[in-house]
């Protein structure tokens, strides 16, 4: 017994499972794309390390340089001792990066307590001191680029999966079975060779073609009853039919013959004449044309 | 009769050989003939051979049935196993000979030697793989007499591929392989199926893409695909009587085929 309910619900299961390595997928590439891009923003930014390095040497710098000119205050005797090596304290305090190494070699003997030792200026170390606080003026610190940048890549991947989804649920495919054909072969319009299909085609299948129509109103269903009703010589049936097959779609040659010929049989010939003439000048149908010639010249009758 | 126009479509695909049911298909139709051309030929043994569920057993009946017109043909579907019961299942069909006693293959041997036809006739034996290598001997034995020509069908996988080898590689002097469909050619037998029900609006809603999602799950065995689509046609009608706005009368959904294939166990969820 089906249970349909159950089988939802399976079918449900197996599209989870089935999603789960594109989900996995997805996320890793999500994940190494990020990383792959702050790995980039890290690596192609060389100054920007340096420049980052020189922010926290010049902040600890200055801390350095506050704590040696607040330990020079306190110690007035250990300053008094180095008067020839040492510059003026007023000096630490500048504005000038110059100031600098001279702050930290003070904070180095306070820390060593070795009052006799002479003190060197490093010069080389303050020129790259000076260079480094050049950089930092010519290029702004970026921080939060990386993270800025990262989150709107997942959205660029999870796109074309909508999209594809989407097409596949728009798309509607047209008809490959264009044509019923007569006297009861039905010859599928896909298949090149001449290989014919005899379908069932007494009272009862001709019903369960009408009940089948009447539910979805195809006109290939329609087409297909006005021609066996035309072949059966129920004329009235036959013109109905190809008149509602006409109306779901006037531009089925079939039915327009059927429901000329039908018309006809029941002794409206200049009807038929006039519908006839009404698809030609729609059509320009080279069969329609030589059934109008041969209504007109009696020649069917 | 049902409500559902889904529901009477889903018998089409009952899985049952009858010849009436054939489909023909540009390659299958090519190798048939090419068949039908073999068995004229004065050989003495025809294989149709392939995987399962690739038509070898509708093709045998749809020979069977084109053949007997003109000559005497004998089907057998169900391999029978027991060679003195094979023997007298023969004798009785071919010759009209009832025999109550054993009847070895020397004494049938000798009663073939009496009768004669204008054509000879054909024995067609479904399943020849089941069939063990003492009596497909024997059968090879009578076909050389050329009282009987022998059409057999074998599946092929590895193993049978071997029976094949050992038994009929020197003695068969035509053979014919059967393939699994292609994509295109299982919804033309689809489509086919259906309009030779009168079902033309179903058939227009298989496009490319359902055919490609059934073949995908049946692996163009035939087969599997009646059972998938008599279960495809089963669930259809269950909406259809319960769920009616769920259906897309256009095309086929995907989600059908697999829910079908899931009830079939084609998917293993």
């Amino acid at each position: 017994m089906l249970n349909v309910h159950e089988l939802e619900r399976n079918w449900l299961r197996y599209k989870i499972k089935q999603s789960l390595p594109r989900i996995a997928v997805g996320l890793v590439l999500i994940t190494a794309s990020g990383i792959l891009y702050y790995w980039s923003s890290f690596s192609d930014g060389p100054l920007e390390t340096i420049q980052k390095d020189n922010t926290t040497l010049i902040v600890s710098s200055a801390t350095t340089v506050a704590r040696a000119k607040n330990s020079i205050e306190e110690s007035t005797p250990l300053a008094t001792s180095v008067p020839k090596t040492l510059p003026p304290p007023k000096a630490i305090g500048g504005p000038t990066a110059s100031s600098v190494p001279k702050a930290i070699e003070v904070s180095s003997i306070q820390d060593d307590n070795e009052p006799s030792r002479i003190l060197r200026p490093s010069l080389g170390f303050m020129d790259t001191i000076k260079n480094d606080a050049s950089r930092t003026d010519e290029r702004p610190i970026k921080r939060s680029s990386p993270k800025e940048t990262l989150s709107p890549r997942p959205t660029i991947i999870q796109q074309p999966l909508e999209k594809a989804i989407e097409t596949k649920k728009v798309k509607d495919t047209p008809p490959h079975i264009a044509e019923v054909p007569e006297k009861s072969t039905i010859v599928s319009v896909p298949q090149k060779s001449a290989i014919t299909i005899t379908a069932k085609q007494d009272e009862a299948d001709i019903k369960e073609v009408i009940r089948r129509f009447k539910k979805n109103k195809n006109p290939a269903l329609s087409l297909f009853i006005a021609r066996q009703y035309y072949k059966t010589e129920r004329y009235q049936n036959a013109y109905n039919y190809a008149l509602i097959t006409n109306n779901i779609n006037s531009d089925i040659e079939d039915s327009w013959l059927i429901f000329a010929r039908s018309l006809v049989k029941l002794d409206q010939t200049d009807m038929a004449k006039k519908a006839l003439i009404s698809y030609i000048g729609n059509s320009d149908s080279a069969r329609a044309k030589m059934l109008l010639d041969d209504i007109t010249q009696g020649k069917f009758r | 009769m049902s409500n559902s126009i889904f529901e009477d479509q889903k018998e089409v695909f009952l899985d049952i050989v009858d010849a009436k049911d054939y489909v023909q298909l540009d390659r299958v139709t090519t190798i048939y003939q090419s068949l039908k051309d073999s068995v004229q030929k004065p050989l003495k043994m025809i294989l149709v051979y392939g995987r399962p569920g690739t038509g070898k057993s509708m093709m045998l009946s749809k020979l069977a049935k084109d053949l007997s017109d003109t000559q005497k043909v004998l089907i057998y579907h169900t391999p029978i196993l027991d060679e003195g019961e094979f023997l007298k299942t023969l004798a009785k069909d071919l010759y009209n000979i009832k025999v109550s006693d054993e009847l070895n293959f020397t004494r049938f041997m000798e009663v073939a030697k009496e009768y004669t036809f204008d054509k000879i006739p054909i024995v067609l034996l479904d399943e020849a793989q089941l069939y063990s290598s003492a009596l497909m001997e024997k059968i090879r034995l009578l076909a050389d007499t050329r009282d009987i020509k022998f059409v057999i069908t074998l599946h092929k996988t590895e193993k049978e591929d071997l029976i094949a080898k050992e038994h009929f590689q020197t003695r068969i002097w035509e053979s014919v392989e059967l393939l699994n469909a292609t994509s295109s050619e299982l919804k033309i037998y689809i489509q086919k199926k259906l309009m030779m029900s009168n079902a033309f609006d179903i058939a227009n809603m298989f496009d490319d893409k359902s055919a490609k999602h059934i073949h995908n799950l049946t692996h163009g065995n035939y087969r599997d695909t009646n059972k998938l689509l008599y279960v495809l046609f089963d669930i259809y009608s269950w909406y259809e009587n319960n769920q009616p706005t769920k259906i897309n009368y256009t095309s086929i959904s995907k989600k059908i085929i697999e829910m079908a294939g899931l009830q079939t166990g084609l998917i293993h969820a």
